[in-house]
């Protein structure tokens, strides 16, 4: 009985020994299913578990609004992981705060770390949460093929983009693709962007203010364009799915994206499609400015950081994953040929980077008083551009 | 039988002709509904882009020829609008197996300092980091191309279903397992719990039959999301939450209001002699239930079993909030996870619904064999 | 007599509502509540209270609404019509046969496993304006394009793949009611002289009175939260937001604006809409159906 007793004291403290060793950290992000990095976020999981001796939970998936809400109902519910790639400065974002733990927080504690402070994802509090690993930019992306078949120039500035548009037109080439009921994002606040000063697309106007004269200008330029024949005659109720595919195909010969979208480009097209700003229709319009920023970011979670066991070994797997190769490489996009060159170029030569703004807009009001309306403004159904502005201003988009 | 057959010799004359336009009918809505599958099927043996562009031509048509090496090399050019080639090819190895070109060669994710610079404090891309992203692919053996290297396009092809099959990430046979331990757990409780409210309802004159019966019918309005949030508080606090059992108690709470509704209208329509001469013979409400009403409700069963199995099978929306273990995912949120990214890819996305089709279409053609004539008429004979 | 004791009641119908109660009323109770509060975001906490502004701006103040609503309206109709007329025809048509039988039961049900991002996807590949398949069709007649989606003809577009992958479910759910019918009763009314259009209707059609009775109950409930087709054929109401339904507007406001409270409010109006139409069409049929029997 003695023996048997020593026994089993032996295992258990075996065992214990054998858990202090390691311990488990849980992790959710989005390199999940066709994600460029989905690969190699898995294999820098498993170094890292290999490494350290502990262990790593991940359950990882491709995100859509029902996962977003999965997470944040993780949180509600006390289930939240230890260290979280989400969405930064968003709606979404803000209802997680007060269960992750700022960058400064974390260096404070940890000086040698110097864990990245991106400021461009400073929460409304001020303080910054999140470490991101992906940058993201927007622009114009051009066939080039279909320029030259028709000996036109790139679309460096408005009058070649005319002709551009009215050459391929005549010879049944989409100009430009795109789907105005199921993704205005882009060409929205290109159109803006297009039509005044990076000073007028980076206002936020308060309730009671009106918005600058580009706002108004931009959504009069998509009905022009649409004159002008530069959409599919279905461009108001077609997919993006379709539309996307044809300018992959080389049907349509431009459309405004970002560069996830530069992702589902074949291979064979990577030297055929280049990256450039959308050209200006304003005077006053910067030809050089593009869209581009960083929407999401490792976090730590409260949680992880207060539980003693955890902490030292959830904050080595944020730095693991945050800095030197492995973050580059974790900020990979699988593209390649012109399409990088020229977006290299777009960065390099841009006087300036804005943020999209829709995405700081409470979403309700963005889509029920402004993109819900778009397809009207394009076929010249709804003229009223100030008033639907007014509309969406006075709802207070910016500052709920 | 004997009767059936003088019943049908008296009305022949008009029943070839009535027959034959019978046949044509039903056959041409058989076309309606072959089609789109027939469609899925042959689009999942194509390139992403040609289900868009070709996508109603069938996958034939490529040419085999061996190359120098005296491998196989499966060709087939097509033209595009423009008249330009579509270069299609792909390598197989001595077994047949496909060989990727470039797999050996060094992987090109092209990123670029400036690009990098975006992010404040970002590090800069060095060749180290570039030989880090090789060993990656060694390992993973994970395919990114080299630019000199060929497209690898093939019309028709296995890609799609070889994508979906060795996905590193993720595990088809074990999603498959998943799906059948929830589906097949809801459609067994939901059809026998229905049954018995169905029963319940049909056969006792009670207050509050009617309102129940309101509330089956507003329960299957419903909608998933407007009860997700209270649903997945409870399934957390009861220790439910990223388990089978709580996505499977959600769905056949879901379910039951269609097949409460299947059930009672017929079990309503049944006729009651039976279960008299039963209760003459000393037979309880249970015995009544399990030995006579059970077995003729044998087709209402089947179809109630039928559609939940499919309602609960595909449920993406239920199962991608309730569960989060990549090792607890059912096939369809398994599927999705690899067909959908940057857009869709439409080949791998017809090659998942075939792979998720096949068990549905088993499950139904084994139950659907159920719902034939002459149970009942049996019983009562009997 | 025979079922007068309470208890083995209370055994039958306990397991269902017990579930139902938990998973299914209560969370609705408190999506009632949810729609009198302002909510942002599908697991956000309530905000300010809102009383009846969501109802108030549901049928007087917002334009979309009230098209998504009379569209479900005539959906429900066209459900009646189309999905169950049809799919009664079918039943009955494929009961009269014996060769083939199985393979056009098996057939039939082809649509409805086959998922809507996937008949979604072909039916976009057939209205596509710039090669879609029935322009091409066009083409080689030596006729113009059309522009299938436009305002005037998209609703009918959208409704036509909808009404035809669910026919296939109703056509299980008669077929299931026919077979519940004893085959004496077909054999004596043979005798009696009754055959085709006749038997139908006088014979058949009373018999299944209780099935069709279900198959109204589904279509109209069916009809009023239709989603995932039209949500994948014309986003958003594509074009100009004339084809939203009362489901995919609900799925809309939740999930793309964040509106969770007006899209609880939605699914208030639905289900009260769905019950009160399905209560008034059970009334219909049931006094029908008694004075043909």
């Amino acid at each position: 009985m003695k023996k048997l007793f020593a026994l089993v004291l032996t295992i258990a403290l075996l065992g214990s020994f054998a858990l202090a060793e390691g311990v488990t950290i849980k992790t959710v992000s989005t390199f999940a299913g066709t994600d460029a990095a989905a690969d190699t976020y898995q294999q820098l999981l498993d170094q890292w578990a290999a490494e350290t001796g502990n262990t790593v939970e991940d359950a990882s998936a491709t995100s859509d609004e029902a996962w977003k809400a999965g997470v944040i109902n993780d949180f509600a519910a006390g289930n939240e992981p230890d260290i979280l790639f989400y969405f930064a400065k968003t709606a979404d974002s803000a209802r997680i705060l007060d269960r992750v733990v700022p960058i400064a927080e974390i260096n404070e504690a940890y000086p040698d770390l110097n864990l990245t402070e991106n400021a461009a994802i400073a929460e409304s509090d001020g303080k910054i949460y999140a470490i991101p690993v992906r940058a993201f930019w927007e622009g114009l992306f051009c066939n080039v093929d279909l320029f030259e078949k028709y000996n036109l120039e790139l679309p460096t500035d408005w009058a070649k983009f005319e002709t551009a548009v009215k050459t391929f037109k005549e010879n049944g080439v989409v100009p430009m693709a795109v789907s105005f009921s199921d993704v205005p994002h882009y060409i929205v606040e290109f159109a803006i962007l297009s039509s005044g000063t990076p000073e007028e697309h980076k206002a936020r106007p308060a309730p009671g203010e009106t918005v600058p004269e580009s706002w108004v200008e931009g959504m009069k330029l998509l009905h022009e364009l649409y004159e002008m024949g530069a959409f599919a005659a279905d461009a108001n109720a077609t997919t993006e799915a379709i539309t996307s595919q044809m300018f992959r195909d080389g049907q349509a010969a431009m459309q405004l994206d970002g560069s996830w979208f530069a992702n589902g480009i074949p291979q064979e097209r990577w030297d055929k499609v280049v990256v450039m700003p959308f050209p200006t229709h304003a005077e006053d319009a910067d030809p050089t400015a593009f869209i581009g920023g960083v929407s999401m970011g490792f976090y730590l979670t409260r949680s992880a950081w207060e539980d003693p066991a955890k902490r030292d070994a959830a904050v080595d797997l944020l730095r693991y994953l945050t800095t030197g190769d492995n973050a580059v490489a974790l900020g990979g996009f699988a593209f390649g040929g012109t399409i990088i060159t020229s977006a290299v170029d777009m960065i390099n030569n841009a006087n300036d980077m804005l943020s999209p703004f829709q995405d700081e807009m409470d979403q309700e009001v963005r889509a029920d008083k402004w993109f819900s309306k778009v397809p009207s403004i394009v076929d010249g159904t709804l003229t009223d551009i100030d008033g639907m502005w007014a509309e969406v201003v006075a709802a207070n988009p910016f500052g709920k | 039988m004997a009767m059936n057959q003088s019943v049908e010799t008296i009305k022949k004359p008009r029943a070839t002709v009535g027959k034959v336009v019978i046949y044509v009918l039903l056959t041409l809505w058989a076309v309606t509904t072959v089609f789109p599958f027939a469609w899925v099927v042959n689009n999942s043996f194509k390139h992403s882009s040609l289900v868009v562009n070709d996508s109603f031509s069938l996958a034939t048509g490529e040419v085999l020829r061996y190359d120098k090496d005296g491998q196989v090399v499966r060709e087939r050019i097509m033209q595009d609008e423009y008249g330009r080639d579509m270069y299609d090819k792909l390598l197989f190895d001595a077994d047949g197996n496909p060989v990727y070109e470039g797999a050996q060669q060094s992987p090109t994710i092209n990123r670029s300092g400036a690009f990098a610079d975006l992010l404040s404090g970002m590090t800069v891309p060095t060749d180290e980091a570039n030989a880090h992203l090789q060993a990656y692919d060694t390992v993973n053996g994970k395919v990114i191309y080299d630019e000199s290297s060929p497209p690898v396009r093939l019309s028709p092809t296995w890609d799609n279903y070889v994508s979906v099959f060795t996905n590193r990430n993720v595990n088809i046979l074990r999603g498959y397992k998943n799906s059948l331990i929830i589906s097949g757990s809801v459609m067994v409780v939901v059809a026998l719990f229905s049954a018995m409210l169905a029963f319940g309802i049909t056969r006792w004159k009670f207050r509050g039959a009617k309102v129940i019966k309101s509330l089956v019918v507003a329960a299957l309005m419903f909608p998933a999301f407007a009860t997700i949030v209270p649903v997945y508080r409870m399934l957390s606090d009861m220790g439910l939450y990223d388990k089978l059992e709580g996505v499977i108690l959600v769905q056949c709470a879901g379910n039951l209001a269609f097949a409460c509704t299947v059930m009672m209208g017929f079990i309503n329509a049944l006729p009651y002699e039976l279960e008299e001469a039963a209760f003459m013979e000393g037979c309880g409400p249970y015995g009544i239930f399990f030995r006579i009403i059970l077995p003729m409700c044998k087709p209402a069963l089947a179809t109630v079993a039928i559609f939940t199995f499919i309602w609960s099978y595909n449920d993406l929306f239920l199962q991608m909030v309730l569960l989060r273990s990549n090792a607890l995912l059912p096939v369809c949120a398994i599927l999705r996870e690899i067909s959908s990214q940057y857009g869709t890819d439409f080949g791998m996305m017809a090659a998942s619904v075939t792979v998720v089709v096949v068990p549905v279409l088993i499950v139904y053609a084994l139950l659907q064999k159920n719902i034939i004539k002459g149970l009942t008429a049996g019983a009562v004979k009997g | 007599m025979l079922y007068r004791k309470k208890r083995p009641l209370l055994v039958f119908l306990l397991p269902s509502l017990l579930l139902m109660a938990v998973f299914l009323y209560y969370p609705f109770v408190e999506n009632i509540v949810n729609s009198l509060f302002d909510i942002r975001g599908l697991a956000a906490a309530r905000g300010e209270f809102l009383g009846l502004g969501n109802y108030r701006r549901f049928f007087s103040e917002d334009p979309v609404a009230m098209t998504s609503f009379f569209n479900s309206l005539k959906m429900m109709g066209l459900t009646l019509v189309f999905q169950v007329g049809l799919a009664l025809m079918l039943a009955l048509m494929v009961d009269s046969v014996r060769k083939g039988q199985q393979l056009f039961r098996v057939v039939y049900f082809f649509p409805i496993v086959i998922s809507a991002t996937a008949i979604g996807l072909m039916f976009n590949l057939f209205y596509k304006y710039d090669g879609g398949m029935l322009n091409q069709l066009l083409a080689k007649l030596g006729m113009d394009k059309v522009l299938w989606l436009s305002k005037e003809s998209a609703y009918t577009m959208v409704v036509i793949p909808t009404l035809w992958q669910y026919i296939g479910f109703y056509f299980v759910i008669i077929l299931t009611g026919l077979a519940g019918i004893p085959q004496e009763i077909f054999e004596s009314a043979a005798i009696d002289g009754a055959t085709g259009i006749k038997k139908i209707w006088y014979v058949t059609l009373p018999l299944i009175s209780d099935v069709l009775i279900t198959c109204v109950t589904l279509a109209v409930t069916g009809a009023i939260k239709v989603f995932d087709l039209p949500s994948v054929i014309a986003r958003n109401g594509a074009p100009n937001g004339l084809t939203h339904f009362l489901g995919t507007y609900m799925h809309n406001q939740a999930f793309v604006a964040q509106n969770v409270d007006y899209g609880s409010t939605i699914s208030v109006i639905i289900v009260l809409m769905g019950v009160a139409v399905a209560q008034l069409l059970n009334r219909v049929i049931a006094r029908n159906s008694e004075a043909l029997r």
